[in-house]
């Protein structure tokens, strides 16, 4: 449980009291359906089943009346998760810290599943694994939650395969049928149609949340004499970039760029997103953004 | 000029081509400190300025390269001895000539066109001292070796006025012992070249008619062992119409010393230009083997060139990109 209870402790620290309250709005199921757990009783109508009426009630009330109860079934909470040896690479970069894009994913992805399973809800895990996109069965229990974590971490190590976002998604949206809340853990991609459709699909089928994970500067650590290596490649970065300040830059303006097209592309489509870069700043965004999420509800 | 130590350059170079193609050839080297992973670093590719980046770090780089090459250049130069041997003038400023002159009465009807050869003969030279000597039963010094060509020239015209009047030279008669001591004045002309410890090209250039009257201390032939022992190269000037066994014995012993016998006809005035370019164009090539022992190294060049080359990649480490 190395992974879940560093995550725990990190949003504990952070935001104690937040996280306090957000446990505490459990959402219950409004739905009703078949269940032990008996809620009210309503007139009946035509189509409700026969061995739902309550029939000593219906014999004091003189109509029919029907047992609804509490919908047994919770939410399921999914972690789509665009794993591969990028993840391995720099979100963050300070002469003080390296923060690694693949503890900020499993930090985002695994602190929404603890809350959502302190919630009572199943939390699954969509990835990339080394035979393809997998999805991993939804469970309550934290031992299984720190496994999915795990594989995470396992898929984004440096020499794991490339990420494949497109077959991922295509994946998450054909293999799972139920509606879903979906966490879609995304790399710092070029934004195109090509992705937009297939999270216009997902948004349509299950209720949706982006997160995206930074790219470090890869002049940063340049600028301070520390060689800087393409974790794709396995390349040095050339070093006479950094001493290129036109060039710094415009990478800066460039990723910007990336980042505001991306923005955009998603507040159109009416998903949540954040953006997260450093591992300090992920558990605060995340939590905003759930709240934010309570709210609207 | 040649390179005496050419393998050294060689070497140099070939080091220097040895180690450029290691270092082209080797992968390129995985960084000692692990380095900062980072992803999509090929996104600096696609912006504007990288090739305008890539651009002004391949020139620097290429200047830095050239001026490693420049350097090296230099420093081959340098070590395979690049040496000067035959500038003339440095051989020539090793030169001493000492034109020793037969002033006796048979020499009488020719001492002004010997004398005129003399001037034709320093007018020819222009870089060697030169010393003048006249003799009969003595030797007397006109001037000592000097390699002031106007008081040369002036001295030699004032020789030439002196030897047209009808006294003999002063000094040179000794009655007592004789007149036209060949012997004895070729050994005192062989005396008067100073510095004998140095290397010296010595020349000498005897008029005489090899007449020989009363008892000389030295004969022709000791006074020529003195002169080869001395490395005096000895040539004679005699007039035409000398009698020929005085011809062949001084061929004959001028020929020991690697000099030769030059004939002077009387009134001719174009032959002194003949005699002027022959003694010096054999004293020239015999001059030229003994100043190869001479061969300095000429190091400017190579530091020049060097200090170009550091200088070059200096410039290109420090640019301001």
């Amino acid at each position: 449980m190395a992974l879940l209870n560093r995550i725990r402790t990190r949003a504990e620290l952070v935001a104690h009291r937040r996280v306090r309250t957000l446990l505490d709005g459990r959402h219950a199921s409004t739905s009703h359906a078949r269940s032990l757990d008996f809620s009210d009783l309503r007139a009946y109508v035509a189509g409700d089943d026969v061995a739902d009426i309550d029939w000593k009630a219906s014999a004091r009330h003189g109509d029919l009346l029907v047992k609804r109860h509490v919908a047994e079934r919770r939410a399921v909470v999914m972690l789509v998760v665009d794993t591969g040896r990028e993840l391995a690479a720099a979100a963050h970069w300070d002469p003080t810290a390296t923060d690694l894009k693949r503890d900020v994913a499993v930090t985002a992805a695994g602190l929404v599943g603890w809350i959502a399973m302190r919630a009572g809800d199943h939390v699954g895990l969509v990835h990339s694994g080394p035979d393809g996109p997998r999805a991993t069965r939804p469970s309550t229990r934290e031992v299984d939650l720190e496994r999915m974590l795990e594989e995470v971490v396992r898929a984004c190590d440096p020499d794991a395969a490339g990420r494949r976002t497109l077959d991922l998604l295509d994946h998450a949206s054909v293999a799972l049928r139920r509606r879903t809340l979906m966490v879609v853990v995304l790399d710092d991609l070029e934004w195109g149609p090509d992705v937009e459709h297939r999270l216009v699909r997902l948004a349509a089928q299950h209720e949706l949340v982006v997160l995206t994970v930074a790219d470090a500067d890869p002049t940063a650590p340049l600028r301070h004499g520390i060689a800087t290596v393409d974790v794709g490649t396995r390349r040095t970065v050339p070093d006479f970039v950094a001493a290129h300040p036109g060039l710094v830059a415009e990478l800066a303006s460039a990723d910007a760029d990336r980042k505001e097209r991306r923005e955009t592309a998603l507040r159109r489509l009416g998903v949540a997103h954040v953006h997260l870069a450093r591992l300090d700043e992920a558990v605060p965004a995340l939590l905003t953004l759930m709240e934010r999420r309570r709210r609207v509800r | 000029m040649a390179l005496i130590q050419w393998w050294v350059g060689a070497a140099v170079l070939a080091l220097g081509v040895v180690v450029g193609l290691l270092a082209w050839l080797r992968p390129p080297r995985a960084p000692s400190h692990p380095g900062v992973l980072v992803a999509a670093s090929e996104r600096l590719r696609r912006l504007p300025s990288w090739k305008e980046a890539v651009r002004r770090e391949s020139r620097k780089r290429r200047l830095l390269v050239a001026g490693v090459a420049v350097a090296i250049a230099g420093l081959a130069l340098l070590g395979s001895r690049f040496v000067m041997v035959n500038e003339e003038s440095e051989a020539m400023r090793q030169r001493d000539v000492v034109l020793c002159m037969d002033v006796s009465g048979s020499m009488v009807p020719v001492v002004e066109d010997i004398v005129d050869t003399y001037r034709a003969l320093v007018g020819e030279l222009t870089e060697e001292r030169i010393g003048f000597v006249m003799f009969d039963a003595n030797a007397v010094t006109g001037f000592a070796l000097t390699d002031d060509h106007e008081e040369v020239a002036t001295r030699l015209a004032a020789a030439r006025e002196e030897l047209r009047g009808e006294d003999p030279v002063a000094g040179t008669t000794a009655p007592a012992s004789g007149s036209s001591l060949v012997g004895d004045g070729l050994a005192s002309c062989v005396q008067h070249f100073d510095r004998p410890e140095e290397e010296r090209a010595r020349t000498l250039v005897l008029a005489t008619d090899n007449l020989v009257s009363g008892d000389s201390l030295y004969t022709l032939q000791e006074a020529t062992d003195l002169a080869v022992e001395r490395d005096v190269m000895v040539f004679a000037v005699t007039p035409r119409g000398t009698q020929a066994n005085a011809v062949a014995e001084l061929r004959g012993q001028t020929a020991r010393t690697h000099g030769d016998v030059l004939l002077l006809s009387a009134g001719e005035p174009t032959n002194t230009a003949v005699i002027s370019l022959a003694v010096a164009k054999q004293e020239r090539t015999v001059l030229l083997a003994t100043a190869q022992e001479h061969s300095f190294d000429v190091i400017a060049p190579g530091v020049l060139i060097t200090l170009l080359g550091l200088g070059v990649v200096t410039a290109a480490d420090r640019r301001k990109p």
